[in-house]
């Protein structure tokens, strides 16, 4: 063979596997970006929760559920002023 | 024919065929790729790129730790292409009916003929959403919206304020900083494949604009206490209606503003404009007996009266022209102490008799009366101060005891801070990033000290407001009782109770304002309608905030006093 045929040959070869990996490299960069915009989807669903969850916090520790909780079921009451002692 | 002849045919016209196959292909690229070029592409981007909406939420408001008083969360709003939803079966139908909780006959008559597109419901929770996207009814559509949460409920109803379904602020913060708190929601195109997988970012159309969060200055459970305890006042008093205002004395800030009668933010059947207005910015009142140590205040800055002057109120009655100032009985020899603490409308109008006009008049402009505060709250009032060359000797006398001049709870307490301060005058703050402004009035820590003493007077079995105390403090205070003024003079038997008192007496930490109007059950004076407001919300908030008992043996002066019933 001569050498003419020996570059072709090997320009060729390099095409066809340059031409391959790119096809490898997008299929990858679709995988990721997929993957990307799941992870986005399930941040956003995740600052949803995170809002309602706030929600839900602040209605259980209204003062007004605090207060109920603590004179009703846990029997807690203000001390009267003989039961505090003042410590300087 | 010689069969290699057959072959070399053969072959010739299969070559042909590989030719002209080949040229079908070329053609077919050359079609594709170059003659339909922008046809097809249009078509491709049509079939893949889509155009998706970045979702961004309106900004909190927030009390001065953090705590949520106004959120948006995600909700779901479900509308129709009413042409497509007539396609469906009956059965359908009434499916769709019940799950939007509507009967047949009002979703047919929702889906006008010819509209293109109409709400079936907004603002439901995702679950709900998905029930309704379940029964997949043609033409039945969702749409990713925002809701407005306020977790404060009718307590700061008022001052919060709330939006309009699309989320912009229609009355109270939600209004005053809705430029900061709006939100636009931006776009952003992408590729997406077959399984509806985004494949590919092409980049950003609209950036979103996430709104900013507003901090107030309230405190969520000051104001809990605070209208706790004004509700329960209403409610035993059956009053018209009634407002409080409690601030921190050092810089300010308004730690509790409430309202009565208020209303439920989360639920729109409930707004009333009575209910919605900020009474506390709003409105303007006379402020009756409440005036006098203001006014005792600038006598003793124009040195004209000391603490130990001598004023005869003797026999009770003071001339003026035509009219006469009178008190509930004959007081005697009063000082500017016992004018406070008896409340004795003679000695006020001698005193302000005693000054200038003009001098009076510019040191009660010095604390606020006639000009709104800086909070320059939606629809404020900056109350009424006429000019003091309309004064005349009577409405110079009358002023001194609250008739003739209005103000706001905000303006009074901002007053009254200047008292609780040693003099030094801080502007009102509700929002959170204004900077606190204070500044060295013109009254002297001397005085104000003096006054505060004679204000302590008041709170005591002797005084006008013994319910003011609070066990383990001292309490300096005033109290009021106003008739009310309608068309053509003053009403009988309509009152306004009111209480301005600020704790603890010698160095204090919070003023509080509390006005009940028109109380018609179980007395109407501010001694006993308003001052047990005072007492019970500032014992417990003066526990929260750390404020040290001044001295053990104060906690055995009076009971602790009992918090009164749930304001819900």
């Amino acid at each position: 063979m001569n050498r003419y045929a020996l570059i072709s040959t090997g320009l060729v070869v390099a095409v066809v596997a340059s031409a391959l990996g790119y096809v490898d490299v997008r299929h990858r960069v679709r995988e990721q970006v997929t993957a990307l915009e799941r992870l986005v989807t399930r941040q956003q669903a995740l600052t949803v929760e995170y809002g309602r969850l706030q929600l839900e916090e602040s209605t259980l520790a209204a003062p007004g559920m605090i207060e109920r909780t603590a004179r009703t079921q846990l029997n807690m009451y203000l001390p009267p002023a003989t039961h505090i002692k003042v410590l300087r | 024919m010689t069969p290699a002849c057959h072959v070399v045919l053969r072959i010739k016209v299969i070559a042909l065929l590989f030719v002209v196959m080949a040229g079908v292909l070329v053609w077919r690229l050359f079609d594709l790729q170059v003659a339909q070029r922008a046809f097809l592409q249009d078509k491709a981007t049509a079939r893949h790129h889509r155009v998706i909406a970045i979702p961004a939420m309106r900004g909190r408001i927030l009390d001065r730790r953090g705590e949520p008083l106004a959120v948006s969360a995600p909700a779901v709003s479900v509308w129709a292409e009413p042409a497509e939803v007539m396609t469906a079966s009956d059965a359908q139908f009434m499916a769709l009916a019940e799950a939007l909780a509507m009967t047949p006959a009002r979703l047919s008559e929702r889906l006008v003929d010819g509209a293109k597109f109409v709400y079936l419901r907004r603002g439901l929770t995702p679950r709900q959403a998905q029930r309704i996207e379940a029964l997949q009814t043609p033409g039945v559509h969702r749409l990713r919206e925002y809701r407005r949460y306020y977790p404060g409920g009718e307590m700061a109803a008022q001052v919060v304020g709330f939006t309009d379904i699309d989320q912009h602020g229609q009355e109270g913060m939600e209004r005053m900083a809705d430029a900061a708190l709006r939100s636009v929601s931006g776009r952003r195109l992408v590729v997406r494949d077959l399984a509806r997988d985004v494949v590919a970012n092409l980049g950003v159309i609209d950036p979103p604009r996430r709104g900013g969060d507003v901090r107030l200055t309230l405190d969520k459970r000051l104001q809990y206490l605070l209208y706790r305890e004004l509700k329960a006042a209403v409610i035993r008093h059956r009053a018209r209606s009634g407002m409080a205002m409690l601030i921190d004395a050092h810089n300010g800030d308004v730690l509790a503003a409430v309202n009565q009668p208020s209303f439920n933010p989360n639920d729109r059947k409930t707004f009333a404009p009575a209910r919605v207005r900020n009474r506390v910015f709003t409105d303007a009142f006379e402020p009756g007996s409440t005036m006098k140590p203001l006014v005792v205040l600038s006598a003793l800055a124009s040195g004209r009266f000391r603490p130990d002057s001598v004023i005869k109120t003797a026999p009770g009655r003071l001339r003026i022209g035509a009219h006469q100032v009178v008190d509930h009985r004959n007081h005697g020899v009063l000082t500017p102490a016992t004018v406070i603490a008896k409340s004795s409308n003679v000695g006020a109008a001698k005193i302000a008799l005693a000054m200038q006009p003009g001098y009076l008049h510019e040191r009660l402009t010095y604390l606020g009366l006639g000009r709104r505060t800086a909070v320059r709250f939606a629809g404020e009032t900056g109350g009424v101060l006429h000019p003091y060359r309309r004064w005349g000797r009577l409405g110079q006398a009358t002023l001194s005891f609250g008739y003739g001049v209005s103000v706001s709870v905000a303006q009074l307490a901002a007053a009254y801070q200047v008292l609780a301060n040693d003099g030094v005058a801080c502007r009102l703050r509700l929002a959170h990033h204004e900077p606190v402004r204070c500044e060295l009035s013109r009254f002297h820590a001397d005085d104000t000290a003096t006054v505060r003493r004679m204000m302590e007077a008041v709170v005591t079995p002797a005084g006008t407001a013994p319910k003011a105390a609070i066990s383990g403090y001292r309490v300096a205070g005033k109290t009021g009782t106003v008739r009310i003024a309608m068309a053509g003079g003053y009403a009988q038997d309509r009152y306004r109770a009111l209480f301005v008192g600020m704790a603890p007496a010698r160095r204090p930490r919070l003023v509080a304002v509390v006005v009940v109007e028109e109380p018609a059950d179980n007395g109407v004076y501010g001694g006993v309608v308003a001052a047990p407001v005072f007492a019970r919300a500032l014992a417990p908030a003066l526990r929260l905030l750390n404020v040290a008992p001044e001295s053990s043996s104060d906690l055995l002066l009076t009971a602790s006093p009992k918090p009164s019933g749930d304001a819900g």
